[in-house]
């Protein structure tokens, strides 16, 4: 009988639980209840984000923000290599390539009011230096800066740098910052770091104006933003670690968007599906397996020939990327040259790697991968083609921190890693000089060619476009001829969102992210 | 019992050098490069050094270790390398989720607790029933409850929201960090509902195997309680059911459940930190989840560090709260 009661009791204290759970409670700043009709867009992030400074914040995911609050001098055209004017309007570069002159652009205003002008342009780049964030080798050849005009600004090098033009059309370029705000907000010589980690004072559309740790970003419309006004006056990120749950958060119409991270099945799920839609704009990524010229297998070229090879580029690329990836078929990244300047389309010949590999039969490799459930997938499809070929291949998973240690540490490195990397602008220096260069900074597996390096150094500072291409034309060929990388696939940037979106636009060089700003639902 | 809190202070400080010196040696043998990811792929190697030395990174392991515990015992966890905060600030910002969570855990945890262990050696109807789905939903993977859980009630019913602490934007904050309180404290009551309605689901996966692992305890703690002597004699006495359930056979049958809830608090914030990940839960699990990747090491330090000392903290309540239900314990 008064176990009947306690249960009850329980049952009861439940259920009120419950219907307290349950019921809802109406309110205008709840971030679930906006759709397309309320100009609220909600997407996420996995992961909080580093200290947005616009001169140290140096990730992928907070593009995203950066983007919308910040602009730089360039931009890329939408899905293009090709420059266009953002801030300034115009330039010109002296025919030594060590001075370059930018119109910039009149009645632009950052979000704190301050006008834009070349002095701002100044402070931003001098900022820039001063910080010496991992972004400020963009600027590493500046030796001087003139401010003729309020709209002429003039930038002198050391030396030319063939790439210059394409750091600053980077998203994480020399982003024009309000240099009243800088000084307004400086605390104890830090240039106003503390204050630009958590705030925005850019010329874009948009400003940050909550940052709520662990939990959501909001970007609000800037009312000082000298542009068309956005569709979308809100943006809010929250922040869910999992990919899984930002997926069921879309299909419950708690997200509107979700930048990245699902794997290609999901994609393709959500094609299928009316409700949604699934925007693939080329970006800078290209899968590859690189190779570690220690290895006892693959440091040989015969067995690195028989791999690629082995390696059905276009298979792999249908299975493992879908329609996110086509078919590598070019040394550099899709964009960054002319198509068929450093061909690269090896013929699969599957015979090959068993017999060049006959005499280590059970020897073990190692595959490390670096990234999502593609790399992963492609990781264990190279591991079977091995395993085939009567290696003892094994898969590991590589995280960020190791796999940044790689280029310090040889004996950590895998015989093999699957990654897709990008490099900062649709520039083959930006590329090459970090991944492939002798002793480059993220050159994970040490493999290189000397003498592709010493093209890439003489095409740097050659003032001549036509010159610079042609020594970065030959840089590759031999970079791809080392068989240190096989190149698998162009991958592009992914974006799921909720169907019915319209004005969809993106830049080669951003990932994760796309141009909130010219966003808007299709009916209007 | 003074000397019970004395001895568990020092252990500790015992726990926290073993720790602080176990996850040195795991830093230095893990092969990571936190700086670089600090500073960016592209950054020069100059700057790569500058950072390296502004962080105390380019000395020899035992002085970093020996600086380490000589910045902690001023209270100075360091910075972490992913926010660029203080350690301590970034624990006092995401701790209180975690203890919100992790009391609305415990009251699940105890309610199952309770109706599988007295409810079941009672004999209430239904207990039984209750026990085996507990037991089937404990036997699954937190994540798999987790997005099970979010896939029925949030996907599927609709019933419960899947993410956060909150839907609103700009919920209240302080005094106490722990929202419910927080809203109620600010005559925010809808926020407040809001905030239980999150924390259903996440402290229900947290709650459940602590729950039936100290259930099935208290389940054979009060079979014996309930078979010996003294309750024979109190319902020869003519004691209600209550009485002899809650006032008698619970006290006596309480010992080895305490001691059971206190192992599984470790298993509850080992459970907390998927929890947290996949409901998008602010607390310290989710930031040491972000740590890991990047081998960001004051941050992966600092959460060990209060949790090894809660769990010590917390073990020591226990015993105390042993005492408080059995004298004969501190007797003996």
């Amino acid at each position: 009988m008064i176990g009947k009661k306690v249960l009850a009791a329980i049952f009861a204290a439940g259920l009120a639980a419950g219907l307290t759970a349950c019921g809802s409670s109406g309110s205008s700043s709840r971030a679930g209840e906006s759709a397309y009709s309320s100009h609220v867009l909600r997407s996420a992030f996995s992961a909080g984000l580093s200290p947005l400074d616009p001169d140290t914040y140096y990730e992928a995911e907070g593009l995203a923000i950066t983007t919308a609050a910040y602009q730089t001098l360039l931009t890329y055209q939408p899905n293009s290599s090709q420059l266009e004017g953002l801030l300034a309007t115009s330039w010109s570069v002296s025919p030594d390539g060590l001075t370059y002159t930018f119109h910039l652009r009149p009645g632009v205003r950052f979000s704190d009011g301050t006008p834009f002008n070349s002095a701002a342009a100044k402070a931003t780049f001098e900022r820039r230096i001063i910080m010496k964030g991992g972004p400020s080798y963009m600027l590493a050849e500046v030796s001087a800066m003139d401010t003729p005009s309020p709209l002429t600004f003039i930038v002198h090098l050391k030396l030319p740098v063939a790439p210059f033009l394409d750091y600053l059309a980077s998203p994480y370029g020399p982003l024009m910052t309000s240099p009243s705000a800088v000084a307004k907000h400086a605390a104890g010589g830090d240039h106003a770091a503390g204050w630009l980690a958590n705030h925005t004072a850019g010329t874009g559309p948009y400003v940050l104006t909550s940052v709520s740790k662990g939990v959501n970003y909001v970007l609000s419309y800037s009312n000082d933003y000298w542009g068309a006004k956005p569709y979308f006056t809100k943006i809010v990120f929250s922040i869910i670690p999992d990919f899984s749950t930002q997926l069921l958060e879309l299909e419950n119409g708690q997200l509107d968007m979700v930048l990245h991270g699902l794997s290609t099945q999901e994609y393709q799920s959500l094609a299928a599906n009316s409700k949604y839609s699934v925007l693939n704009p080329p970006a800078l990524f290209k899968a590859q397996v690189w190779i570690n010229p220690a290895s006892a297998v693959f440091g040989p070229m015969t067995a690195r020939r028989g791999l690629q090879a082995a390696l059905d580029v276009k298979q792999l690329t249908a299975e493992v990327f879908g329609s996110r990836g086509t078919p590598s078929t070019q040394f550099y990244v899709e964009g960054m040259l002319p198509d068929g300047a450093v061909p690269d389309s090896p013929a699969y010949q599957p015979g090959l790697l068993p017999a060049a590999v006959s005499g280590d039969k059970g020897k073990r490799v190692v595959i490390g991968y670096y990234g999502d459930h593609s790399l992963q997938q492609l990781a264990d499809l190279t591991q079977v083609i091995l395993q085939n070929a009567g290696l003892n291949a094994i898969v590991q998973p590589e995280n960020p921190a190791q796999v940044f240690a790689l280029p310090t540490t040889p004996s950590a490195r895998p015989d093999l890693l699957v990654a897709s990397m990008n490099p900062d602008a649709a520039q083959v220096d930006t590329w090459s000089r970090i991944y492939q260069f002798t002793n480059g900074a993220v050159n994970f597996l040490g493999c290189h060619a000397a003498a592709a390096d010493r093209l890439l150094n003489t095409a740097l500072v050659n003032p001549s476009l036509a010159g610079s291409h042609a020594q970065y034309v030959a840089a590759g060929d031999l970079y791809r001829n080392s068989l240190c990388w096989i190149n698998i696939a162009d991958v592009r940037d992914t974006i799921a969102a909720r169907a019915g979106l319209c004005g969809w636009s993106h830049e080669l060089p951003w990932v994760f992210v796309t141009e909130f700003a010219t966003l808007r639902p299709c009916t209007q | 019992m003074i000397r019970l809190v004395v001895r568990r202070l020092v252990s500790a400080v015992v726990i926290i050098i073993v720790l602080t010196a176990v996850l040195f040696v795991l830093q230095q043998t893990s092969h990571t490069n936190p700086i670089r990811l600090l500073v960016g792929a592209n950054a020069p190697e100059s700057v790569v050094q500058a950072a390296r030395r502004r962080l105390g990174y380019d000395q020899p392991i035992v002085v970093q270790y020996v600086r380490y515990l000589r910045d902690l015992a001023s209270g100075n966890l360091g910075i972490s390398l992913r926010t660029h905060d203080t350690v301590a600030a970034d624990i006092a910002t995401f701790l209180p989720a975690t203890v919100e969570l992790a009391l609305v855990g415990m009251l699940f945890a105890a309610v199952l607790s309770v109706i599988i262990g007295i409810g079941t050696a009672g004999g209430w109807r239904g207990s039984g029933t209750v026990k085996f789905v507990t037991v089937a939903l404990a036997s699954a993977p937190p994540f798999f409850l987790a997005i099970g859980g979010i896939l029925i009630f949030a996907h599927r019913l609709t019933w419960l929201p899947a993410t956060g602490q909150t839907s609103y934007l700009n919920p209240p904050s302080g005094p106490t960090g722990l929202l419910v309180a927080d809203s109620i404290l600010h005559g925010e009551p809808g926020i407040a509902l809001d905030a239980l309605r999150h924390l259903v689901l996440p402290s229900f996966c947290i709650a459940i195997g602590p729950a039936v692992s100290v259930g099935r305890v208290l389940r054979s703690s009060m079979q014996t309680s309930l078979a010996s002597d003294y309750v024979r004699t109190a319902r020869a006495k003519g004691r209600s059911e209550f009485s002899i359930l809650f006032r008698h056979a619970l006290r006596n049958a309480l010992t080895a459940p305490l001691a059971m809830a206190g192992l599984q608090v470790g298993l509850l914030f080992a459970g907390d930190i998927i929890v947290e990940t996949v409901f998008a839960w602010p607390g310290i699990g989710l930031y040491v989840e972000q740590s890991i990747p990047s081998g960001d090491f004051p941050a992966i330090a600092g959460v060990t560090l209060l949790l090894g000392v809660g769990y010590v903290v917390i073990n020591t309540a226990v015993d105390l709260l042993q005492v408080a239900a059995d004298p004969r314990i501190a007797i003996s």
